[in-house]
């Protein structure tokens, strides 16, 4: 191991350990038993914690390769996610609440039950908590893939990507079981702290190292490389404004039920720290323009790199000091350590929940279902990552397509009567097949549009056609409250488990 | 309690329509911006543009909450005498202790 790799490798040491000690303290003092003091953090955390989980969930180690890498590839259309990401926080302030205040008066703790739950129907939320595992699997092992690469690649390639993994699932897996959601959210403050000093580092040394500063980057980029800098990019012509358009529509409006956000909003104190908090989260995207910006500048000092992810971390790791580079390896790893156990957390709560937990017999132990599951979802995407590296990456592809079929039955439903469990469920089933069929056959997107808003409209016009044709009467507890404008919003009674 | 929930989930609350400001800002002046020229300070135009649209999100769910019922509702339960549901000044809902 040469000098520098001993250096940066001691670093990276130093926060693993850390993180592990902070995950595991944020249980201290929370002897709860419940389910809820595991799965949504007691329902209990303020502004802060609420703001660092939601907001950090959304930066993960893509954005520290993904991000650079689409813009060396594809150029500014990878602004696409800070699109999706601000017109679903935006969103979030009406949403958010809804499920907050629906969760907490039922004791519901994920998609999964609050289908099962709306439609007073056990087997529907089975299906919502198996389809949503096959849409959030392939992310854990892209978390768990992107972590090997970082922390490869900071160790000067002397920790192999196999140790990099096992560490990956390790560390997650082990605050995660122990603290659950409130851990995760305690980790990410460290996580948070780390990739915004990280990233203004990088921000200010790439171009006055690389370049003679800002200045000449722009332009550089504006006169040589101006097809990176509009829609559709120098790569892909599908990839051009009606793409960009409907992409940012469907997953902005998906990112309301992805069951990682919803954990975030279940486990506020109230419901205005949602609000408050839709209000913040923005200011965060801010931070994603700077890989964005430095994945084009690596098309000067790294041009034809075989693999476009490694864009950002070519160009520091060459000269940055080794204990620097150990440091932004460590908000690397960490931005897929934090990710992945919240990605863990909600598949096995909606296992134990309603799946494996369902039956009476096994209600009361739910818990202990869920940690399980919580560890087997981590084991499988290990061992997809050792023994299948490509195959979960693929599915990747329509998971947020995917996803979005549920809008209609996990959000929709609660706020009209007349919807069916059949017409949900047909909706699903339609859109569902149609996210596959265009996503296998090659057609996403479709001249131009983003397939999963094509599926979703499909779903839509199932479910509504259907419910108008056989409307269920669905009693009022079982729908949302409306929102109290006096003063009892914030009240509703929070029922143990 | 009304019947209809998704109708009481907008009642009253015409403020909520700066939320709509979010996509357009976005995507409905996402024609007229993808270009790369004139900059500003060397950023070119789209880039500019998707950036003043990310600093004008916050705006636009400000403003809607400035005068939407429900906010104002919960905020001043927040500043009555007995603080609901943890509902203190905002610098204490850090949710460490409680």
């Amino acid at each position: 191991m040469s000098a520098d790799a001993a250096v940066s490798v001691s670093v990276l040491g130093l926060f693993m350990p850390a993180t592990l000690g902070l995950g595991i303290a944020a249980a201290r003092g929370r002897s709860g038993r419940d389910l809820a003091d595991w799965s949504v953090g007691g329902r209990s955390m303020g502004l802060v914690l609420t703001l660092v989980l939601m907001a950090g969930e959304t930066y993960t180690s893509f954005s520290y390769l993904g991000a650079a890498g689409w813009s060396y590839t594809h150029g500014l259309s990878g602004l696409y996610v800070v699109a999706y990401l601000s017109i679903g926080m935006t969103v979030s302030y009406l949403v958010g609440p809804v499920l907050w205040s629906y969760a907490r008066t039922h004791g519901l703790h994920n998609i999964s039950d609050i289908v099962a739950h709306r439609f007073a129907a056990p087997w529907f939320g089975a299906v919502i908590a198996v389809l949503a595992t096959v849409f959030v699997l392939p992310y854990i092992q892209l978390q768990i893939t992107g972590m090997g690469v970082v922390v490869a690649t900071v160790s000067y390639g002397t920790i192999g990507l196999s140790l990099a993994y096992l560490l990956a699932f390790l560390i997650s897996e082990v605050f995660v079981l122990v603290s659950g959601l409130r851990g995760s959210a305690w980790v990410s403050v460290l996580k948070d702290s780390l990739v915004v000093i990280t990233l203004a580092v990088v921000f200010v040394y790439v171009p006055l190292h690389h370049f003679g500063g800002y200045g000449d980057l722009l332009h550089r980029l504006t006169t040589e490389r101006g097809a990176w800098l509009t829609l559709p990019g120098p790569a892909d012509k599908a990839l051009g404004l009606s793409w960009f358009i409907s992409t940012a529509v469907l997953n902005g409006v998906v990112y309301t039920v992805f069951p990682t956000q919803v954990a975030g909003f279940l486990g506020a104190r109230s419901a205005q720290v949602l609000r408050r908090n839709a209000m913040l989260m923005p200011f965060y995207q801010v931070l994603l323009f700077v890989p964005v910006l430095l994945g084009m500048a690596a098309l000067f000092v790294a041009p034809g790199l075989g693999d476009s992810n490694l864009a950002l971390f070519e160009m520091i790791s060459k000269d940055m000091p080794a204990w620097l580079l150990g440091v932004i390896g460590a908000a690397g790893a960490l931005s897929s350590i934090v990710p992945t156990a919240v990605f863990m957390l909600v598949i096995g709560t909606m296992w134990g929940r309603s799946v494996l937990g369902a039956h009476p017999r096994t209600a009361a132990r739910q818990r202990e279902l869920s940690q399980a599951v919580t560890l087997l979802a981590g084991v499988v995407a290990l061992v997809m990552t050792y023994a299948f590296p490509t195959a979960l990456v693929r599915l990747s592809v329509l998971s947020y397509e995917g996803m979005a079929q549920l809008l209609p039955a996990v959000l929709i439903a609660l706020l009209w009567r007349r919807m069916s469990a059949l017409a949900a469920m047909a909706g699903i089933a339609v859109g569902v097949g149609l996210v596959f069929w265009f996503v296998f056959t090659d057609r996403d997107p479709f001249h131009g549009v983003n397939a999963g808003l094509l599926a979703l409209a499909a779903n839509l016009l199932v479910t509504v056609a259907l419910t108008l044709w056989r409307p269920a009467d669905t009693p009022d507890d079982r729908l949302a409250r409306p929102e109290e404008h006096t003063h009892e919003e914030d009240r509703a009674p929070a029922p143990s488990g | 309690m009304s019947t209809n929930a998704s109708r009481s989930l907008f009642r009253n609350r015409k403020s909520l329509w700066w939320l709509a400001g979010t996509p357009l800002a976005y995507l409905g002046v996402l024609p007229f911006a993808n270009r790369v020229h004139p900059t500003l300070l060397g950023i070119p135009f789209l880039a500019l543009w998707l950036l003043v649209a990310t600093l004008l999100t916050p705006l636009f769910v400000w403003l809607a909450a400035r005068r939407d019922p429900v906010w104002l509702a919960a905020r001043d339960r927040g500043r009555g005498p007995v603080p609901a549901d943890g509902e203190g000044p905002a610098g204490t809902a850090e949710g460490g202790v409680r």
